[in-house]
């Protein structure tokens, strides 16, 4: 075995002493969120800040969130097989598995946000009579879609690092490891290979999809001022390939540091990863600024009025405060490194990566509270309770938290060779 | 007085919005039209993994088997949650 194979697999086969308090942290934080639940669960959404005017706040916000992050994975893997972009390889699988934590906690988002949760099982019962007119369905289709192609995307070329990773553990790992390759036969690669450039092509159509959906639930509700805008499709994908690929930064970065990686995950990745976030930051920014002009300049009544709030009222602070701090800093920071020939910060990079994750869960909450709270009968006070805040802390424990086990059941980085030596 | 009268006018646009605002009102297809987009690539995934070469019938079915078992997994753990949540009413 390969010492670069060896060091992938280092992560399976040894713990270190700090991975426990780190998880049982995590694990603490989830708990006491699935406490707050159990008592949102039992005493009803009355716990919460919504109510009959803001009927959705944090966790829809956190579900445009999740979503948005998921697409990252998948767009740099797929660019990985199909335009053979090789050099971004080892970072593919770090980012698949981001992808499906995250469409879980999105899915896990919403059923968070039902006041009656038990009936959820009506998505699926009365799925054929609703599809025709609810965005809402559309939207669960395409992430159905989306997790289903997703897990078989990641799970089939897993099969052979899977089975590498079997033959060097033991004990009940190299059991437990074995289990998840059923019938996996010696040369089956070539066969996985073209059903994942199949894959690939797929996904990408259902990405869009996944996210132009998600912008119809708000889009399709014309009488919600900001939201009507045939824009919203592109203008989501934006954001939600920018805040992905930032969040695939800030692992790949944690990673590297963590697993010493250094020489598996280069610095010209990062500085490829950084331009392109970038140039995605400038087009949202481009955006944002043609939604704001034309709804102050001549929007109907009620969008001129939560414009006028955005840019100049009661959310003005925190509208600017996203802006600058969280989108316009980070992008010039990119900007300037992207003209140094060569040059990249991997830590600055991350660090102004993280800072555009946290400003888009912001945008995410912009773009629902102010419309909902102020947009439609000027008399809606939305502030988030301690039960709110708790879920919200526990949707970020809870997702790190199985990334955290997953780095320990299957290995980070495909070991194929060519892409590694 | 001006304060009164613009919010009475705006709650009037969001009235009027609301009321003016049917949803498909020419009864297309559109949500067919929709689920058809998400779906066809599966179709079209489905067509060149039974269909295209180096080909394994064992991989094949794996394939399939699994893009089945997650549908079931994503149906299932809806109601399985929807019943484990509804014992709390």
């Amino acid at each position: 075995m390969s010492s670069t194979t060896e060091r992938i697999l280092r992560p399976i086969k040894h713990t270190s002493r700090e991975f426990y308090p780190f998880v049982a942290s995590l694990a603490f934080v989830t708990l006491i969120a699935i406490y707050a639940y159990a008592r949102q669960l039992s005493l009803g959404l009355g716990v919460t800040g919504l109510n009959d005017v803001t009927i959705w706040g944090i966790y829809i916000s956190n579900f445009i969130f999740f979503i948005g992050i998921s697409h990252a994975g998948i767009a740099i893997s797929a660019a990985v097989r199909i335009l053979k972009a090789h050099r971004y390889q080892p970072i593919a699988r770090i980012a698949e598995l981001l992808t499906i934590v995250s469409l879980v906690m999105a899915g896990l988002s919403i059923v968070i946000d039902l006041g009656r949760p038990d009936r959820a099982f009506l998505l699926v019962s009365k799925y054929v009579e609703r599809f025709r007119y609810s965005p809402l369905i559309w939207d669960i289709t395409a992430v159905a879609t989306y997790l289903i192609l997703s897990s078989t995307y990641l799970y089939l070329p897993m099969r052979r690092d899977i089975k590498l990773a079997a033959e060097h553990t033991s004990g009940w790992k190299s059991r437990m490891l074995g289990y998840l390759i059923p019938f996996y036969e010696e040369g089956e690669e070539a066969t996985i290979d073209r059903l994942s450039f199949w894959l690939a092509v797929t996904i990408l159509p259902v990405m869009v999809m996944v996210h132009t959906t998600v912008a119809w639930i708000f889009s399709l509700l014309s009488s919600r001022p900001l939201w009507f805008n045939a824009f919203a499709g592109p203008y989501y994908i934006v954001a939600a390939v920018a805040s992905g690929i930032a969040s695939v930064m800030v692992l790949a970065a944690v990673m590297r540091k963590l697993y010493h990686w250094e020489d598996i995950i280069r610095p010209d990745l990062f500085r490829g990863l950084s331009n392109f976030t970038a140039v995605t930051v400038l087009v949202y920014l481009y955006m944002m600024m043609a939604e704001q002009l034309a709804a102050l300049f001549a929007g109907p009544a009620g969008e001129m009025f939560v414009s006028e709030e955005w840019l100049f009222g009661s959310f003005a602070a925190l509208f600017w405060l996203m802006t600058t701090l969280g989108l316009v800093i980070p992008f010039l920071y990119m900007l300037v490194q992207a003209f140094k020939k060569d040059y990249v910060n991997i830590t600055w990079t991350a660090v102004m990566s993280f800072i555009l994750v946290v400003a888009f869960w912001f945008k995410r909450y912009m773009i629902i509270v102010p419309t909902l709270s102020i947009g439609v009968q000027q008399v809606g006070i939305y502030s988030p309770t301690w039960v709110e805040v708790a879920i919200l802390l526990g949707s970020f424990a809870l997702p790190l938290l199985l990334y955290s086990i997953l780095t320990k059941v299957v290995p980070l980085i495909e070991m194929e060779e060519t892409h590694l030596e | 007085m001006n304060e009164i009268l613009r919010n009475v006018a705006l709650r009037i646009a969001d009235v009027a919005s609301h009321v003016e605002a049917p949803i498909n009102p020419l009864g297309r297809p559109l949500g067919l039209i929709v689920v058809g987009i998400i779906e066809l690539p599966v179709l079209i995934l489905f067509l060149a993994a039974l269909l295209g070469k180096p080909r394994s019938t064992k991989i094949t079915s794996l394939f399939v088997a699994w893009v089945f078992m997650m549908f079931g997994v994503f149906v299932g753990a809806v109601y399985v949650l929807s019943y484990v949540l509804g014992v709390f009413y």
